[in-house]
Parts: structure tokens; sequence; C-alpha cells
């Protein structure tokens, strides 16, 4: 030790005034370093990224409540109920007391809210595909997940009536989460979409059960924005329907295609040098016989001067003449997507 | 102002289609054809329209690429169809072509008028009119399977040609050969010569009037004769002190590239000789045996065997004897090429491994492919549309001297649709005549 004292000192006795700008330097842009950087920690625990994993298990929990756990969701809820009662926010038990007196009225209307979502949603797909009748399973499955996802409504949306809510009011406090029910008590479903302001909730309280109470705000939110979106999309649907008959499905364009192949028969001793190819263009009648009269060569990349321009030309046109391709496999309801159709036919499969 | 226009003529030149489909396969099959008998208002015509009508419908089923609707099944009436076709019935037939036509008498000739429609299409697509003498009749037949195969194939015909071939007959210790020639559908079979001196190699001149070959007139000193068809006049091409043989015409007729064997060298090289001047002129120099030449279609080039690196091989050599080129190149011995009509290919005969083939390659010598295979096939000859080669084939000689027997076979290009041509002898050494048309 003294030793490193006496060199520091000797150091310091030896100093050179020439070198203090190079020291003056260093020091500065250490300084600079330990600002931008900063000391390392190393006594420092882990990260352990708390934020960033709670908004996913967030995202599952509500999908497996809404879904399947809704039973567990309540029990968590009830579990919680002690310890939610005295906050700001609703709790399952206070929601069901509501429930008992408000039942027959409020219950009503939202069964017939949501024997209306699922007639829609019937109706909907009813549209989208008539003649399954799987779906009226699935339908049943979607209108049981609909009764659960609806006794919490019915238990959250009586306090969203005008009348039981002063009552509600008395009992709970419950002021700021009355502002969506008129909302869903008009069924309005423009000013379902434009969501009330969210629930105002104390960051310190946050716990697993305001989550899911604030989840299930959300999933009322969300079924009604469903509904709403329902509806537009019903609407949109058959826009989309009307869009969708326009355009030939794969499937349709591929019975078509295994069609034409049986009917393309190229002269057989055709010689194929390069990419031969000629396009060929016919109208079709609304019964999707081809209009012969309309069948014409649009473009070929052969030369007239090729000895089996003809034979190559002719061929590719005698597709659409063939008696087995004088009606062609097409959705009738959907003319306006092959009333006029037009074949790209490539020769290069004979040379290879 | 030009701007306008031109965004005026591209949306003119646009138009929309709805469905747009890419077909990238199909069916090749014979093409269905419905061939009627020639309709005749004399009924001693009758039967004649009928033989024309089966030797076009012979020779296009024949050629592989079509198939001939039985007669039977036919609904209109020959007569009615010589006014107009009714198209649909034909279609029911599923015909894809119509052949119909007429024969009137004029003294001693007839007339022969056809059709041809495409049902599909309905409309006539080539309409043809021949005189001739009666006699005649089956050559007629022939050139409108010509016309009618050029038209849908869009490729020459070849039925209107003749084979000329070596028929053989005796035990194989004294086989007597002699030259024999025929139609191509085997008809108006003749022999030219008598069988008292050997034949070999017969090969046709550009106008299918002269034969030349290799006989041995005189014994062990073969030589190259040309045989006229028309005169049965022949002569021995030019004096040579050696042997000469496997001769061939250049594609004007004017020339004869064969092998030429100088007892002073020893060795046979390839030889150019004009028919003109008979002068000849050497286009091979080498200590190695040079035979087989045969010219291209623009007689510049002439490609041959060699054993010049051991093992016999192809080569091409320029008719001035330049650049010489080795194209095949796969194992083997290569025999007899024959440089395709079309120029594009080069056929040749193959030995390898105890087996032989007859194949053909590019003339770089890619894309080599064997067509036949058998214990001895040998000595093809091209159809003069390119498509198909004729060679003959020889069965192997049984233990109790039975078998041995050879005969002609043709084949299409693609190794399909071989056929045996029937002669009256035993046959070898195929040649197929230019289009005498």
């Amino acid at each position: 030790m003294h030793s490193i004292y006496y060199k520091a000192f000797n150091y310091l006795d030896n100093f050179k005034p020439a070198y203090l700008g190079i020291y003056f330097s260093l020091l500065f842009h250490l300084s600079i370093l330990l600002i931008a950087i900063g000391l390392p920690d190393f006594f420092k625990p882990n990260k352990i990224l708390i934020p960033k994993v709670i908004p996913i298990e967030i995202l599952n929990i509500s999908d497996v409540t809404s879904l399947t756990l809704t039973k567990e969701s309540i029990d968590i809820d009830n579990k919680e109920t002690k310890n939610v009662k005295q906050k700001k926010f609703n709790s399952s038990n206070n929601t069901e007391i509501q429930k008992v007196n408000l039942q027959e009225k409020p219950k009503k209307n939202l069964t017939n809210n949501d024997n209306s979502i699922v007639t829609e949603k019937i109706d909907s797909k009813k549209i989208l595909q008539k003649n399954k009748q799987i779906n009226k399973l699935n339908q049943d499955e979607v209108t049981k997940l609909d009764k659960v996802e609806s006794l919490k409504i019915n238990k959250i949306k009586p306090k969203l009536k005008p009348k039981p809510i002063e009552k509600l009011e008395s009992k709970s406090d419950i002021k700021i989460e009355n502002k969506p029910k008129p909302v869903i008590e008009k069924d309005n479903k423009k000013k379902l979409i434009d969501k009330p302001k969210p629930i105002l909730k104390p960051e310190s309280d946050f716990n697993l059960a305001t989550m899911l109470k604030d989840l299930r705000n959300e999933d009322i939110s969300n079924i009604n924005d469903n509904n709403n979106n329902e509806d537009n999309i019903a609407d949109s649907d058959e826009k989309e329907e009307v869009e969708a008959n326009v355009e030939l499905s794969i499937s349709e364009m591929d019975l078509v295609i295994q069609q034409l192949r049986g009917c393309f028969n190229p002269r057989a001793g055709t010689q194929i040098v390069g990419n031969e190819m000629v396009k060929i263009g016919a109208k079709i009648d609304r019964n999707a016989y081809v209009r012969k009269d309309t069948v014409q060569i649009i473009d070929t990349n052969i030369s007239k001067s090729n000895p089996y321009y003809e034979a190559i030309t002719e061929s590719a046109v005698a597709t659409l003449y063939n008696p087995l391709c004088s009606k062609l496999k097409l959705p009738l309801d959907k003319y306006e997507s092959w009333k006029n159709l037009k074949i790209t036919i490539d020769y290069i499969w004979i040379k290879n | 102002m030009k701007y306008y226009l031109f965004i005026l003529l591209c949306l003119i030149s646009i138009k929309t289609y709805g469905l747009e489909l890419t077909l990238s396969q199909g069916t090749v099959k014979p093409t269905p054809i419905a061939i009627t008998n020639l309709h005749s208002i004399d009924s001693s015509l009758d039967k004649l329209g009928e033989n024309i009508s089966s030797v076009v419908s012979d020779n296009l089923e024949r050629s592989g690429l079509f198939i001939s609707i039985d007669k039977k099944a036919f609904i209109q009436s020959n007569e009615s169809l010589s006014n107009q076709p009714r198209f649909e019935d034909w279609k029911v037939l599923k015909a894809q072509h119509l052949l119909a036509g007429k024969i009137k008498s004029n003294g001693n000739n007839i007339s022969i008028e056809f059709r041809l429609f495409d049902v599909f299409a309905q409309k006539q697509i080539v309409g043809k009119k021949y005189e001739t003498s009666k006699n005649n009749w089956r050559r007629v037949a022939h050139i409108v399977s010509d016309a009618i195969f050029q038209r849908i194939t869009g490729e020459g015909g070849f039925f209107d040609t003749r084979i000329v071939y070596v028929a053989e007959t005796g035990p194989k210790d004294n086989r007597q050969k002699r030259l024999a020639i025929m139609d191509q559908d085997q008809a108006n079979h003749r022999f030219l010569t008598d069988g008292s001196y050997l034949v070999l190699t017969p090969r046709f001149s550009p106008n299918s009037q002269k034969i030349t070959y290799m006989s041995y007139v005189k014994a062990n000193s073969p030589r190259v004769f040309i045989f006229d068809i028309e005169t049965g006049q022949q002569e021995i091409v030019g004096e040579f002190p050696g042997m000469t043989f496997a001769p061939r015409f250049s594609s004007d007729g004017s020339k004869i590239v064969m092998s030429y064997s100088d007892p002073d060298v020893g060795n046979s090289e390839i030889y150019i000789l004009d028919l003109q001047t008979r002068s000849h002129k050497r286009i091979t120099n080498n200590s190695s045996i040079d035979v087989s030449g045969s010219f291209s279609p623009d007689s510049k080039k002439i490609v041959f065997n060699s054993d010049r690196t051991g093992r016999r091989h192809l080569y091409i050599i320029e008719s001035n004897g330049k650049n010489l080129k080795r194209i095949s190149r796969e194992a083997g011995s290569y025999y007899t090429p024959v440089w395709s009509p079309r120029g594009d290919m080069i056929a040749f005969t193959k030995q390898e491994g105890g087996q032989f083939y007859i194949g053909v390659m590019e003339v770089d010598g890619s894309n080599e492919r064997m067509i036949a295979k058998s214990f001895h096939v040998e000595g093809p000859s091209w159809s003069p549309n390119g498509r198909y080669l004729m060679y003959f084939k020889e069965e192997r000689t049984s233990s109790d001297g039975s078998g041995g027997e050879s005969s002609l076979y043709s084949i299409d290009l693609t190794g399909y649709n071989e056929r045996k041509i029937i002669t009256p002898l035993g046959a070898s050494d195929p040649a197929w005549s230019p289009l005498m048309h």
C-alpha cells in the first residue's frame, strides 16, 4: 500500500503541466460518457418485463373468459367482490342483486336484443350460406355463447336502464359505469360505436378483478359493437356477396379449365419450336353456350410464315368449337364475370 | 392532339375480357376424320370412288395422326353431301374433319374433285380437282392424302412416294438379293433386278427417277451403279481401280457422295463424284475407315462415320473437306448416318451392349435418343417430310436354322406408331423416295 501511495505522490510531484490538456480532455469525455450512459448498477435485479407480459395475459384471459371460462371468471369475480365492494367499480355481487330486482323488465329487452342479434346473425349467415343446415348447429352454439354473454349483460345492463339507475345509484357507486347504459338501452348503433369515455380507474387499485370488470364492460361494448358491426356487416355482406358473386372461385375456374382441356386437341404432328401461344376470345351466352360466331384469335406470337401457323391457330379456335365445350361449366349466376371469355393457349407443353 | 389520338386509339384497342383463363395442357390424339366415298352420277364409277376414299383413309390412318370414322356410322348420304354438308350430323359422330368429293368420267380420263371441311368451324378448308387416267387413280388418292395431311398437320405429306429396298430370298449362306420397288403403301410392287448379282444400299435420286446402289456385278469387285427406273438401264459410276460403295445423291442430284477404297491407300475415304463431269474429289484424308457419307439438304456438309478414334463415331465435314467435327459423344458404335430432309436431325444405327438401335440426334450431336431397338435393326431412311423413318429389322436365327428373316418397318420420329411394311420377300436396306408430285 505504501508503495502505491508513494507512487501516486511521486506521480503528482512529477506531474507535468504540459499534459494538463490531455488529462482534462480525457476527464471531460469520460464525464460525457457517464452522463450519457450512466454508471452500471451491478446489484440491480434483472428486469421483469411485467408490463409487457401483463397485456398479453390480459388478452388471453379475455379470450378465454368470453368463451369458455365464463364461470371461472365469475368465480374470480366472486372471490374478488369482498375486496372490490368498497371500491368504485362494479362488483359481480352488486350486479347480481340488481339483476334480481330488475330481471323482468330489462331481461325482456335484453333477450329481445339477444334474439335480434342472433337472428341477425342467422339472417346474415343464411344469406351467406343458404343451403347449409350445418350452420344451424353452429348458430346454436353461437347463441349459446351469446347467452352466456347475455347473462353478463343482464347483470350489467339493468344499470344501463335509466330508471333502475337511480336505485342502483343509491345502492352502489356506479356512476362511472352508468355512462354506457343509455347507449345500450337505446340500441343506438352509432352511439354504441362512439363508446363512452373509458372508466377512470385508480391505478393503485389495479388488480385482476378490476381488469375483469373492465373486460366485461369491454365485452359488453364489444358485443354491442359486434351487433352494430354485424348490422353493418350484414349490409356490407350483401354488397360483398354481390361483389363476390361477380368473380369466379378457384374451383369454378378449375372446373371450366378441366372442361376446356378435354376440348383442346392440338393437331397431332404439329411441331412446336419455341413458346408458341395463341389467345382466343369469345362471347358466352347467358346459358353458358359459346357464341360460335364470336370466337376469334385475339393475339398470337406465331409468324404466319410458320408452316404450322394454321394447324396451331385452328386447333386453338377449335377448342371452343368442340361440341364437348359448346356449353361451358360456368356458374350461371355469375354471368357478368364470364360473359366475355379469353383463353391463352400455351403450346409449350407439347414441346416438353 | 397526337397525344389525345394515341389515348383514343389505346382505348379503342383495349377490349376488356371478363374471364381470362390459361390452357397449358390438352389432349393429343389422332384427329377423327370422316372420309366419304366419292360421289358419282355414273354408277360405274362408284367402285372407283370407293377405292379412292379407301386408299385415302388407309394412308391417313397409317400416319398414326388420324382415325377414320366408320362409314357405317355416317348419317348424311353422299348425294346430299355433294350439295352441302350438314355439319351437325358430323359433329354427332365427333368428326373434326370431313372429306367429301365427286368423281366424273371424261372418256378415258377421270376428274376427281374433293373438299375438306372443318366440321367444328363449319367451313371448307381445302378444295381441289384433279384429272388423270383411270389407271392412275391410286396416285391421285395419294396426292389427295398429301393435301389433307399437309392442310391439317402443317407438315408436308409423304403418301405419294415410293420405297426401294433389297428383296432377300434363299438360305443365309447363299442369299439372293435384288432390288425391288413399291409404293409407300406396298402397292405396285415390282423387282428391278433379277437377282443374278448382289445389290446393296439402294438410294433414290431427288427426282425419284433414278436409284444409285452398290452391286457385285463382277465378283470381288463391288461398284456403285445408277439405275434408271423408267428405262431400266444401269451404269457404273466412274472407273475406280478399287471398291466403291455406300453412295448417296446430293440434294440437287448432280453429285454422289460415296466411299472409295483405293488399293494404293488401303483404307476407304469419302469421295464426291460429279455426275456431269465424272470428276471426283477426296473429302477425307485419314488412315482410318471413313464410310456412309450423307449430304445435308443444302449439300454443303456431309455426315459420315469413321473409326479414327478407335470406335465408330459420326463426323460432319464441309463438302470442301474442311472443318471436320465429331458429333456423336455417347458410348457404342455408330453407323449409317442419314441427314434429315428438314436438315435438323441425323438418324443413325447404333450398336451397344449386344443390341442394335435406330436413333436420332440433332446436327450438333445433342438430344440423342433411340427410337427403335432390336437384335438387329439397321439402315434408317427418312420420309420426305422428315417425320417418319423406315429401317429393317432382322430376327434372331434360332438353333435349328429357322428365323433370321428381315422385314421393313416404319416408325414415327417420336418412337411411336411402329408399323411393319408388308413385302412379298424378306427385305432390307430401304430407301424412301422424295415426293413424286
